[in-house]
């Protein structure tokens, strides 16, 4: 199973007043939408008073997160892991069951102070295992 | 009836040592025979995997800022006081290379160490 999503969060601030809207419809209209909606929403919240402001532009550190090794895992070859495993355990008597899952999220934050991040496609391997004797 | 239990997670999945998992998970099913036991308080051992999903649920329910702002995180009114045993200590480290790293959270902060108010043990 694979699943595609793209989703968009909106903070809004008003003075120590802040609302957070989301969203996973991206056409234009929408988003105009949504921060109109969005502003007398955060008007209408009890002030933040230990809110101090957005960050303003900065470097991040930069950290390998993307891995080839994740990207070139097919659904066929977690399948070929889980069962080695599975075999594994199963000549010695065990029973077994396991799952395997590959991810991979794109962030990119942008604020109204300047500051640009994005993260260059994390990605991450799990499997797990469960035996019983 | 024994069960075991083994994950990996990783950012390299050829680091995955198939026959190490498949070992952990087998000799947790392999341990002694397990015993009903009354309900009750009992000295225990959690093993990392239980700890990894404790802490994240503490993490989803109070070790945030937003949580605290808005009144919701049991951390709420308790900085600077003792709450868990003055052995432990929590920290968020985004750029711990033991872990997965991320070089800044979602609200645009630049990740590094930042033990919580339960580090504090006074």
């Amino acid at each position: 199973m694979c699943r595609e999503e793209r989703n968009l969060i909106l903070r809004v601030v008003v003075g120590k007043r802040i609302a957070v809207v989301t969203t996973n419809d991206f056409r234009t209209s929408s988003l105009k939408d949504l921060l109109h909606k969005a502003i007398p929403l955060a008007k209408a919240q009890l002030p933040k008073e230990d809110f101090v402001s957005l960050p303003g532009p900065r470097s991040v550190p930069d950290v390998r997160t993307f891995s080839s090794s994740i990207r070139g895992l097919t659904p066929g070859t977690k399948v070929t892991l889980i069962r080695e495993l599975g075999l594994l355990a199963h000549e010695r008597g065990f029973q077994t069951s396991g799952a395997s899952l590959t991810g991979q999220v794109e962030v990119a934050i942008v604020n109204s102070l300047g500051s640009r991040l994005t993260n260059p496609i994390p990605m991450c391997f799990s499997i797990s295992l469960s035996t019983t004797e | 009836m024994n069960t075991g239990y083994a994950s990996f997670v990783s950012r390299d999945a050829q680091s995955l040592q198939v026959e190490r998992l498949a070992n952990e998970a087998m000799e947790k099913a392999s341990k002694s025979e397990p015993v009903r036991i009354e309900p009750g308080e009992y000295e225990t051992i959690l093993e990392p995997y239980a700890v990894s999903e404790l802490l994240s649920f503490l993490g989803t329910l109070g070790f945030h800022a937003l949580a605290v702002q808005e009144g919701r995180s049991f951390l709420c009114d308790q900085f600077g006081k003792r709450i868990v045993d003055p052995r432990i200590t929590i920290y968020d480290d985004g750029l711990n290379p033991d872990g997965l790293q991320v070089p800044f959270d979602f609200e645009e902060s630049q990740n590094k160490r930042s033990p919580f108010s339960m580090r504090s043990g006074r």
